[in-house]
């Protein structure tokens, strides 16, 4: 035998020899049936009933039927004999034929065995090691030893005889056997040999660990399959409020809330590979704590734990229902800006009284329009809807049935719409409809005439017997997405100019004959314009004669356009631009201003009589700025023109309306101390009643009736109604275009008051007014 | 007296306390795991009428003495008499209840 199997045989026998009045158990492992194996359990046998009869277990391991087993006491030879019990484990590995041989105990083994158990050794020292061990062992205790159990004893009996001889002779030590094969047991009580106990316990080598664990900073605890609370480290008991003792014992499922079998599943996880799931622990106080568990099963011996760590999630949660809580508010804030978006989408693309998608909105759904048809022969049609009386609306009813109008029309329009069609507010009653996929042409004229129908239903107040708002249309067409937006909407524009010229409530469609119009009627604006720029706009005066005298008594003001070559054109060849472009308005001013400042100097050089008047003609656009009276105060202001020789003439079809702004306008002009007077009187509607309601100083007496004095005997009836109608309203007749003598003397007889015409002069430029006056004595 | 072949063996009465020693080793798992089992067995059968003395051998492994202990944990009962051990840490209820006498449909 070498050195170390002497040695382990040495210290075997002194462990057998430690605690001889236990119970022991051994195991001999051995490798099939081979004769060596043969012989180590008979010596093995032999070597413990020698020694430890009646006291011992012996089990015999083949380990060739189970290599597994070899493992669990270390065998790693064959024969071994491990003896497990008592502690510590010690293994004889090698032929135990020798074991019985001449090998002796040194004499310090057997004085440290005398001390350690207190006991003297029976035999001597030198004497066969295991004659010796059997010497001292004692005999059990009697009074200890219960009997047998009846089935210990019928498997002894049937027992074959070289395997597991076990034999029990103390009811301890069945009931250890059994609690350690069963793994129930971790730790062992082991005399010191000085009459005093140790405790080995399992933990020693795991103490770090369990150290860790329980100063770890969650909760830890180890649970049975059974739901109960094996341990619970320190951080639990503080997070449960409780002591230690309470929870180890107590089921898991007392300190859960909710669904507590669900989660002890998910505690468990699938196929016991352990998950992490959140829960709520109820703590002694009955607060629910929220943690994270984590869990990891563990097989042991058969017996299955889980090992749970408890993250105390009560901060965090708190963190989170703040992050929550701010996600929140934020989300409201986004909101309310989302609607502020939307709000300043809809308010930067829609029209807010209507509703109405507005003009960058319609360029955009048209260009869209244009698009999706091209390479088609697809037509997209613009309709530019201007409403007729919207104005007379306004004025007459006020803003808020004017409002009133718009929005029905913008109802009357959508609902008559397909879906696909748009309508667009773009000024205050003008309207554009697109209707991006119309067959042809003709088509979008049957719409057109189809919106002019409807819209004739719409009228500002529906309860009376009004007049229809109705409108003018100008229709526009793009054939396979040609032309853009901007064009489509001009070109319509220009359509529903020519619908209003040519006499409103209809429909016209922009082909190129309009547009040659339409262009002829740019460029003579454009030439109006410039001329107006370049002060080519000059005043002729014509001489207006007091018929009692035959005294020049004034001048009326007659515009002239000098064209760059010097000619001159008369009013015909550029007023009705200036009426459709609105440049009247200049126009008037530039008139107006000319005048009072020509007559004024004509007055201050003594050329002309201080009685003399000027009269200048008024347009109504003139008085659609709404301030007329301050303009021509500044104008009287700046000239230094004598308020009451300015005649201001107004055409009659001006004021047919009566529009309240425009008599507001007129009183003030007439407190103003310039005279009004009505131009062409009796070729348009003026009643009796525009003529009291109306601050007038004088008619002018129309050209046609005075030229028809002569012949026709009517014209002579009506011109002496209106003379003596004028005087008894206490208004000056004038009379326009006398040509003869005859008709200055029928209109001298009638009792007309003054007069102008070719028979006394032609308008004058003004260089030649001077000269006129002085010489003239009708 | 043998717990296994006594038919008559000592049911507990109505108000008969159940004095019972669990021997541990400090926080051993096998000791707390008997600790827990004892408890739960306690409650259902002993319900307010047992007291568990829990002795810790880390702290005096001397106190082994007094009941023998060669393992544990390991459950003495003191009282009722006779006094009876079960090393183990009493995983097998039905096993323990046998054992203490509180069962006797115990079959091998």
């Amino acid at each position: 035998m070498t050195d170390a199997v002497d040695a382990t045989l040495e210290q075997f026998r002194t462990e057998l020899a430690a605690a001889p009045h236990e119970a022991y158990e051994l195991t001999l492992y051995v490798s099939g049936a081979s004769d060596l194996s043969t012989r180590a359990i008979a010596d093995a046998r032999q070597l413990c009933d020698t020694h430890l009869a009646g006291k011992y277990f012996l089990s015999v391991v083949d380990v060739n039927e189970d290599a597994c087993v070899r493992g669990t006491n270390g065998a790693l030879a064959t024969p071994t004999l491990v003896k497990n019990w008592p502690l510590p484990v010690h293994r004889l590995v090698g032929d135990l034929s020798d074991s019985d041989g001449g090998t002796t105990p040194s004499p310090e083994a057997a004085k440290n065995r005398q001390r350690r158990n207190g006991l003297a050794p029976a035999t001597s020292e030198t004497g066969p090691w295991l004659e010796r061990l059997h010497g001292r062992a004692e005999r059990p205790d009697e009074s200890r030893v219960e009997s047998p159990d009846a089935v210990d004893g019928a498997r002894k009996e049937s027992m074959p005889s070289p395997i597991a001889p076990v034999r029990t002779t103390d009811a301890d030590a069945v009931e250890l056997f059994r609690a350690i094969g069963a793994g129930e047991v971790d730790a062992f009580v082991v005399s010191d040999g000085a009459g005093g106990q140790q405790i080995f316990t399992l933990s020693t080598a795991d103490r770090p660990y369990r150290m860790f664990v329980e100063n770890m900073r969650d909760g830890a605890a180890t649970v049975s399959s059974g739901g109960l609370i094996l341990y619970a480290n320190r951080r639990l008991a503080e997070m449960l409020s409780c002591a230690r003792e309470t929870i180890v014992g107590s089921p898991l499922a007392r300190w859960m809330t909710g669904a507590v079998p669900t989660a002890l599943d998910e505690i468990r996880g699938p196929a016991g590979l352990g998950a992490i799931v959140e829960l709520d622990l109820l703590d002694g106080d009955g607060t629910s704590i929220p943690v994270r568990v984590g869990s990891s099963p563990l097989d042991l011996d058969d017996d299955r734990l889980i090992c749970l760590t408890f993250i105390d999630l009560s901060a965090q949660k708190s963190q989170d229902r703040e992050i929550a809580r701010l996600g929140e508010a934020q989300a409201e804030r986004m909101a309310d800006l989302e609607v502020a978006q939307a709000a300043l989408t809809q308010q930067a693309t829609h029209d807010a009284l209507t509703g109405l998608p507005n003009r960058a909105l319609l360029v955009d759904r048209i260009d869209q329009a244009l698009f999706r048809s091209k390479r088609s022969e697809r037509c997209t049609a613009v309709f530019f809807v201007d409403l007729d009386r919207f104005k007379h609306v306004n004025d007459t009813q006020g803003h808020a049935a004017g409002d009133d109008v718009l929005r029905s029309v913008a109802k009357r329009l959508e609902l008559l719409l397909r879906p696909m069609d748009t309508v667009a507010r773009i000024g205050a009653d003008e309207f554009v409809v697109l209707a991006p996929d119309v067959d042809s042409r003709l088509h979008a004229v049957d719409i057109a005439n189809r919106l002019l129908i409807e819209l004739m239903s719409v009228s500002s107040d529906p309860t009376a017997d009004s007049e229809p708002v109705a409108a003018s249309i100008g229709v526009s067409v793009s054939v396979g997405g040609r032309g853009t937006a901007e064009i489509l909407l001009k070109e319509a524009d220009m359509a529903m100019y020519e619908a209003k010229s040519l006499g409103r409530g209809r429909a016209e469609v922009f082909d190129e004959a309009l547009r040659g119009q339409v262009q002829e009627r740019l460029t003579a604006q454009l030439m109006l314009q410039s001329a107006l720029d370049d002060r080519r706009i000059i005043a002729y005066y014509q001489p207006i004669i007091d018929l009692p005298t035959g005294m020049v008594a004034g001048l009326e003001a007659l515009a002239r356009l000098v064209e760059p070559d010097g000619s001159i054109l008369p009013p015909a060849a550029f007023m009705p631009v200036a009426e459709d472009s609105g440049l009247v308005v200049p126009l008037g001013t530039q008139m107006l201003e000319m005048a009072c400042r020509e007559a004024r100097r004509w007055q201050l050089s003594g050329l002309t009589p201080s009685l003399l008047t000027v009269a200048v003609n008024l347009s109504a656009c003139q008085f659609e700025t709404g301030d007329l009276p301050t303009l021509v105060r500044g104008v009287l202001e700046d000239t230094g023109f004598d308020p009451a020789k300015l005649h201001l003439e107004l055409i009659e079809t001006a004021i047919i309306d009566l529009r309240p702004d425009i008599l507001l306008q007129l009183g003030r002009l007439r407190d103003l101390g310039v005279e009004i007077g009505l131009d062409d009187f009796g070729t348009g509607y003026a009643s009796l009643t525009h003529l009291r309601r109306l601050p007038l100083t004088f008619v002018k007496i129309d050209r046609s009736f005075v030229s028809g004095i002569e012949t026709d005997h009517e014209d002579d009836r009506i011109v002496s109604a209106v003379v003596d109608l004028a005087a008894n309203l206490g208004l000056r007749s004038i009379a326009e275009g006398i040509e003869t003598q005859i008709q200055l003397d029928r209109l001298r007889e009638l009792g007309c008051d003054q007069a102008q015409g070719y028979l006394f002069a032609r308008p004058l430029p003004p260089a030649d007014v001077p000269q006129a006056i002085q010489h003239s004595a009708w | 007296v043998n717990a296994a072949n006594g038919a008559d063996f000592a049911i507990p009465q109505g108000g008969e306390v159940w004095y019972l020693r669990l021997y541990i080793a400090g926080q051993s798992p096998k000791s707390l795991f008997a600790f827990a089992n004892l408890k739960k067995l306690c409650e259902e059968h002993l319900a307010g009428r047992y007291e568990i003395e829990i002795i810790d051998l880390v702290d005096d492994p001397s106190f082994a003495r007094s009941d023998d202990i060669l393992a544990v944990p390991t459950l003495v009962r003191r009282l009722p008499a006779p006094l009876r051990k079960i090393i183990g840490d009493l995983s097998n209820t039905q096993r323990v209840l046998v054992g203490l006498e509180l069962r006797s449909d115990f079959s091998p």
